[in-house]
């Protein structure tokens, strides 16, 4: 049996996990989201990416805040953050724009976390 | 902005007076997720909480005064705050103060060693990395395992810096389980407890620390000494309510907490001033903030004649 704590909200309920040869017994959870933080974390553990990309404004170039509009698997974190890495955005946007969509082929999506219209 | 918004509900008059180029404070700097479950019922990140609060303060007819730092509060309620046009004063009937709270820095925790450059607080390395763009060093110590300190160790080994370890003196870590979680065991980066730098070792720049165990009254165990070479310290180690005006308008203050004594309209000890978020007392989540102040905002505008 392995213990975690769900961190999917501040009510950080603590999570038993027994595997009885494939199939999942969970204890602990208090919502939906709690037992499915616990499967995946036996399985493919996912997480929000935030991070920041450039952005154009004018001649100043600053930093937007961006974040996967949905939790990617942390083993594609590396990929994720060299595709972000290389990106500038030189337009008006608002937040939660798209910037990529379907990012590194995954289901998410990489979206503004702010609203910059200056440019 | 939460308390001005609740206030604007009842009374005419309602203006914001902020120090910044924006509202929104730290929010804007704190890119990472775990904001908004409770206000707004999805988890976002800080700049996004303070957009929505943004849109709510644009909806409602609230005056902004941006890049303007406020020199006095007199408890006559009237505020003495300087910006581009000058000196100017503001009467008000009722004044929330929201100043929210600053970090504890090397000096506040008597860190021994070389005084040298490479010493920073979490929430400056935050600033740097997530605003300005600036890489502040390499290889990274963080001393304290609050919150802020935990999501850079995360956010630093994200954007390619290495961080050597988090140095908690205490026996248990001080910051969110989600934090310990999310930031270091999913990164593999060590926390040790109990440990603390009993000096920084450097000429110009750091160049390493000396951690040591302590013991249960948390002083250095000799002979527990270890050298950790670094070029930049971290550190996380506690907030305290910004309250130079609290007291320059003559409000006590509460011993326990560093913020203004209330009473349960969060009114300060001055009729008319109140109180509410980090400048109160330390919050560990925004979402808490806003229910407190939205009470004493309704509180003020009661004070000030509202319905």
């Amino acid at each position: 049996m392995i213990h975690i704590y769900c961190t999917e909200c501040p009510n950080e309920c603590y999570l038993s996990i027994t595997d009885h040869a494939g199939r999942l017994d969970i204890a602990g959870y208090k919502c939906q989201n709690g037992l499915k933080f616990a499967q995946e974390e036996v399985t493919c553990p996912k997480r929000i990416l935030t991070s920041t990309v450039l952005y154009k404004d004018g001649d100043a170039v600053k930093l937007l805040p961006v974040r996967t509009d949905k939790a990617v698997p942390l083993s594609r974190y590396e990929e994720l953050m060299g595709i972000i890495n290389k990106i500038c955005v030189d337009y008006k946007i608002v937040r939660g724009a798209i910037i990529v969509e379907k990012i590194a082929g995954l289901e998410a999506n990489l979206i503004s976390s702010t609203t910059a219209l200056k440019v | 902005m939460a308390a001005a918004c609740k206030a604007a509900e009842k009374v005419r008059k309602v203006l914001i007076i902020e120090r910044n180029d924006s509202l929104g404070g730290v929010l804007n700097q704190c890119i990472h997720t775990g904001f908004g479950l409770h206000c707004f019922g999805e988890n976002l990140t800080g700049p996004e909480f303070a957009d929505l609060q943004q849109d709510q303060v644009n909806n409602l007819d609230i005056d902004v005064f941006l890049n303007t730092f406020v020199i006095k509060v007199l408890p006559t309620r009237e505020i003495v705050a300087v910006n581009s046009d000058g000196v100017i004063s503001v009467s008000a009937t009722s004044i929330v103060l929201a100043m929210g709270c600053r970090e504890r820095t090397r000096e506040s925790i008597v860190l021994p060693g070389a005084r040298v450059a490479g010493v920073f607080t979490a929430g400056t390395v935050q600033r740097y990395i997530n605003i300005e763009n600036f890489v502040p060093g390499n290889k990274f110590v963080i001393l304290g395992s609050g919150d802020i300190g935990l999501i850079m160790a995360r956010r630093l080994t994200l954007e390619g810096m290495e961080v050597k370890g988090v140095y908690e003196i205490m026996p248990e870590p001080n910051g969110l389980r989600r934090n310990i979680k999310n930031c270091l065991e999913d990164f593999h980066i060590p926390l040790c407890l109990s440990t603390t730098i009993t000096k920084i070792i450097g000429k110009d720049r750091v160049q390493a620390v000396v951690v040591s165990k302590v013991d249960k009254n948390l002083n250095p165990v000799s002979g527990t000494e270890k050298i950790i070479e670094c070029d930049t310290v971290l550190l996380a180690v506690g907030l305290i309510p910004e309250n130079e005006l609290t007291s320059g308008a003559g409000a006590a203050l509460n011993q326990a907490t560093n913020g203004p004594l209330v009473d349960d309209t969060y009114q300060t000890t001055i009729p008319g001033i109140f109180a509410c978020g980090n400048v109160l007392h330390v919050h560990d989540l925004a979402d808490n903030v806003v229910v407190e102040a939205e009470k004493a905002g309704e509180q003020a505008a009661e004070y000030a004649g509202g319905n």
